[in-house]
């Protein structure tokens, strides 16, 4: 079984002041931190890119314990690759990690809800390939593509990047269900068509408010679980403001849905692995719901549930912790 | 009239449950005084919509500073049902 075993998370090393940005635009330093969700924004310092977030997210995990020896599949998902994309990210990440020839490496090109589809698409390539560890990178500097005099997008976003480490067996997480959905003909809410971002944030909202819920709710249905039986709601955080509300439509607790936008903002499919980085271990997490919502118009939610290693693996001291 | 502005001030009141409001001394009152930003104005829209089952376009809900304009739209022959709103939408 391909599990999910640890994540690591960076930030980019450059940084906006949102809260006196958000002076420029009317805003207060309580909407800024209280609404929109983070006082401080990280953004690309010359020299930094997709690739070199990747890198800096890898680096960590390798400084979490993990090596990186047998890594057979690197996925990254972005829609901010560098120079004009050819080559891949993933071959980029591949070669500056040294990571062999045996690797197979590929992008996905998906928003906010890109960290639920990776998830899926890595295990069950993984699955039917015999791979038995891979890495899923999420990184997408959206400050790239950022109109900053656009006071609707200028201080959501932040640049991130997190890397999530897939093994078989052993003791982590487990994707054992996920739906998904695309609102095709919203795509126009959030579009880059004449290259910077323009975002409709009201249909952007309601869209979210009233997709994501239902999809939640069939998801667990489907699952036989009531709401109150799941850990942690890993939901996309677009804005401290949308978490909130969607934790309410849900009917889920503070400590159910938690923000983690502090310093590092909408970091597009960053945010749920950012999220779970934080709290999957802290909370002892059996069962966590995520859900990814943003272009496209795509949302997708997965229950990840834990698996404990067999009886005779917890002599093997050698064990990583996971996340 | 009063009907629609009890239902909307109390639609509000779930947005913002510490929100203090009378609803008739305050439907012209512009939602920015009354302490209302375009989060909690997004907020209340889509509840509007959801419980009146009507679709307001981007010119409509930008005229609509005061919860007595968006009761107006309610109540007038402004709003639109939703299958007819995307139609024009599209």
């Amino acid at each position: 079984m391909i599990l999910l075993r640890q994540i690591a998370t960076t930030a980019a090393a450059g940084s906006l002041d949102a809260v006196e940005r958000g002076r420029d635009f009317g805003y207060g330093e309580d909407f800024v931190r209280g609404k929109l969700g983070s006082a401080r924004l990280p953004r690309l310092l010359p020299g930094q890119g997709t690739t070199t977030l990747c890198l800096e997210a890898a680096a960590k995990l390798v400084a979490a314990g993990t090596d990186l020896a047998g890594i057979g599949l690197v996925v990254v998902c972005t829609q901010n690759p560098d120079g004009h994309g050819i080559p891949h990210t993933s071959a980029r990440v591949q070669a500056a990690l040294d990571l062999g020839e045996d690797c197979a490496c590929f992008d996905l090109s998906l928003g906010c809800s890109g960290y639920v589809y990776g998830l899926s698409v890595v295990k069950a390539f993984m699955e039917a390939h015999k791979i038995p560890r891979g890495l899923f990178f999420t990184a997408d500097p959206y400050s790239r593509i950022l109109d900053p005099e656009d006071s609707g997008t200028a201080l959501l976003f932040g640049d991130a990047a997190t890397v999530t480490l897939l093994e078989e067996g052993g003791e982590g997480w487990h994707l054992a269900d996920a739906l998904f959905a695309t609102r095709g003909q919203g795509g126009h809410a959030l579009h880059n068509d004449d290259g910077p971002l323009h975002m409709d944030g009201r249909e952007v909202f309601n869209f979210a408010l009233t997709a994501v819920p239902p999809q939640v709710r069939a998801l667990l249905s489907r699952n036989g679980l009531q709401t109150h039986d799941v850990d942690l709601y890993a939901l996309h955080q677009g804005s401290r403001y949308m978490v909130e509300k969607l934790a309410a439509r849900l009917g889920l607790t503070a400590g159910q849905a938690p923000v983690e936008l502090e310093g590092v903002g909408n970091c597009v499919s960053s945010t749920l692995p950012w999220v779970l980085h934080r709290h999957l271990r802290a909370l002892r997490v059996k069962l966590a719901v995520i859900s990814g919502f943003g272009a496209g118009l795509s949302y997708a939610s997965a229950l990840l549930r834990h698996v404990s290693p067999p009886p005779t693996n917890l002599a093997n001291t050698d064990e990583q912790h996971p996340c | 009239m009063n009907n629609t502005l009890a239902e909307l001030a109390s639609l509000l009141r779930e947005t913002l449950p510490a929100l203090e409001l009378d609803p008739q001394a305050d439907a012209r009152r512009p939602l920015a005084e009354l302490g209302v930003d375009s989060l909690d104005k997004m907020s209340l829209l889509l509840s509007v919509q959801e419980t009146y089952d009507v679709e307001f376009t981007p010119v409509q809900i930008s005229g609509m500073l005061t919860l007595a304009d968006i009761a107006a739209h309610l109540n007038g022959p402004a709003p639109l049902p939703m299958a007819a709103a995307l139609a024009v939408a599209a």
